[in-house]
Parts: C-alpha cells; structure tokens; sequence
C-alpha cells in the first residue's frame, strides 16, 4: 500500500482512544489509497475505466464518512501526506491492478481493526459496509487482471 | 516508515480477547447460527461444484473450501469462549439420503450457491455489527468473503440467478 513520504511535523495526532484511533487509522490509510488511485488511473487501459472510477469513488465515500464520524466526536481527522511511497514500481496496467489489489487489501485489514475497536453498533456497520466493499473491489481487480481465486476466506483478516 | 507495512505495522494487533469474560448466551446462539450456515453453504458449494461445468466446478471448489474455512473459525472461537467443542446439529443432514419418498432432490446449481451466499452475507454482517471485538471482526471478514463470493467469484461465472 502507499505509506507516507516525509514528515509532516503538523500532522494531527492519532487519538488515544481505541475505537477512534482505528477509525483514525482508516481514514489515514483512505487517503493514501485514493492518491494511489491516481497512479492506477494513470497506468490502467481504458478497459479498467469503470473499476478505477467506481474504486475511487467508493473511497471518497468512504473517507468523508470517516472525517464526518471523527469530527463529531471531536477528534481532528488525519490530513492526506505530502506524497506516499508505493509499494513496489507501477508502470504498466499489470502492475495498476497489482497495486489497486495491494491497496483494497490493506483498506480491509484497516476496516477490520475498526470494525473489532468499534463501541457503536453504527460504526460497526460502516466498518462491516467497508470491509466488504474492500472484498468485493480486491476481487473484481483480481478477475480483472487474471489473478485466479479472485476471493480470500479471510479479508482483512489473519485466520 | 518502511513502504508497504504502514497499515500492517500499525494495525498489528487488533485482536484483543475477552479474557475472562462470560459471554451471554445470544452470543453463542448468533456464533453457532453463523457455523451451521458455513457448514450448510460449504455442503452446497461442494455438491454444485459436484455437476457444474469445469470452470464453474473450480470457483464452487474454492467456496466450499473457505465456507469450510470459516467453519473452522468459528468452530474454534466458539470453543474458545464456552470452554466446549460445538456440536454442530446439521452433521446428520450431511448424508444425502433421502429421508422422503419424493423423486430425488434437484442438484444445486451455482445460481443457488449465490443465493445461499448473499443470505449468509447478510446475516454474518447483521451479528457482526452486534458483536464486539475479535468476534466482530471475524465475522465482518466472513460477511465480506461471502458478498465476494457471490458477487465477483460466482458472478461472473454467470450465475447470478
């Protein structure tokens, strides 16, 4: 996944509190993914325009909920990294799906960690809701570069 | 921050047991609820698998063995908090006998794997949001393997129903 490059001495704080440091925790890793997004854009063939758009927004969506949740409870949200450091080099549409698959992937292992955190039923669910959005979108990247199974038992999980 | 562990490095230890806790029975009945369904679905994919088409047969393959998987999960975390095995009551379903003297049962097709799936998506996702801890989380990744599986794995084989 795309990890932050650089400090940034202004970084808010991560929450103390559990259940808000994981929700914390997911937005940071939401930010990293939709600028990740960009660069499978860039490297995706038009065939993949329909998964990049749907991707993206559904981590936009995702992101906002996120800030929204922590704003109310008073916690500053995690502002995006001045740059983020991929993983591994993308240069061709192979290595696009490889990333997108990359990040989905870490998106669910964060939702998770939400999801186990969480004291509100309400949260639960938008964690539930995310990691199975994350499941879903890994899969399609996979059926989509050819990655057979396109499923893991586990998503976001260790089992 | 190295690349590529940021999310695992700091997420690395989300699962945090309930040590000495008893949990209330609604639990346990909700958990054992999400077994006999990984075992009923596991059952299901296997026989589809069983007269699918070749391709087909190899996606329902995988699916009865996570729904397997998932059994096994929860198997163990059931154990784990009451102390006991479960005994899982649809083992004696598992024989394909008839117990009727109707003409055989149909062989289940991929579209009623997918059925099966979207149901127990759904009612993993609905005891995942009432439970708390690792026990939501495993059940959270379960909701979200069965959605998938029935979405993407089982979709695009055309099985949508």
């Amino acid at each position: 996944m795309t990890s932050p490059d650089g400090g940034s001495s202004t970084a808010p704080s991560r929450p103390t509190d559990a259940a808000d440091a994981a929700l914390y925790d997911a937005v940071a890793v939401e930010h990293g993914v939709i600028y990740g997004y960009g660069i499978v854009s860039a490297h995706s063939t038009p065939d993949a325009n329909q998964l990049v758009s749907d991707s993206l927004a559904g981590h936009r969506e995702l992101r906002e909920e996120g800030i929204a949740r922590l704003v109310e409870r008073k916690v500053t949200p995690p502002i995006p990294a001045v740059g983020y450091q991929l993983p591994f080099v993308v240069d061709d549409p192979t290595g696009a799906a490889k990333l997108a698959v990359r990040m989905e992937e870490d998106c669910a292992v964060a939702w998770r960690a939400v999801l186990e955190q969480a004291t509100a039923v309400d949260d639960r669910q938008l964690a539930v809701s995310a990691l199975t959005r994350a499941a879903v979108t890994a899969a399609r990247w996979r059926a989509a570069s050819g990655v057979v199974p396109t499923v893991v038992a586990f998503p976001g999980g260790t089992e | 921050m190295l690349m590529g562990t940021a999310a695992l490095a700091l997420l690395g230890g989300p699962v945090v047991a309930a040590c000495g806790s008893t949990p209330p029975v609604k639990d346990l009945d909700a958990l054992i609820g999400a077994l006999e369904r990984a075992h009923d679905d596991s059952r299901l994919a296997g026989n589809a698998a069983a007269v699918a088409p070749p391709k087909i047969a190899a996606t329902l393959s995988v699916v009865a063995d996570q729904r397997a998987a998932h059994a096994t999960a929860l198997t163990e975390e059931l154990t784990r908090i009451s102390g006991e095995t479960p005994t899982p009551s649809t083992t004696a379903s598992s024989s394909s006998t008839p117990t009727t003297s109707g003409p055989p049962p149909k062989p289940p097709t991929a579209a009623d794997v997918v059925a099966a799936l979207k149901q127990s998506a759904d009612g993993a996702a609905l005891v995942a949001a009432q439970q708390s801890g690792y026990r939501a989380g495993l059940l959270g990744s379960i909701a979200a393997a069965c959605s998938a599986a029935a979405t993407v794995a089982l979709g695009s084989a055309g099985a949508t129903p």
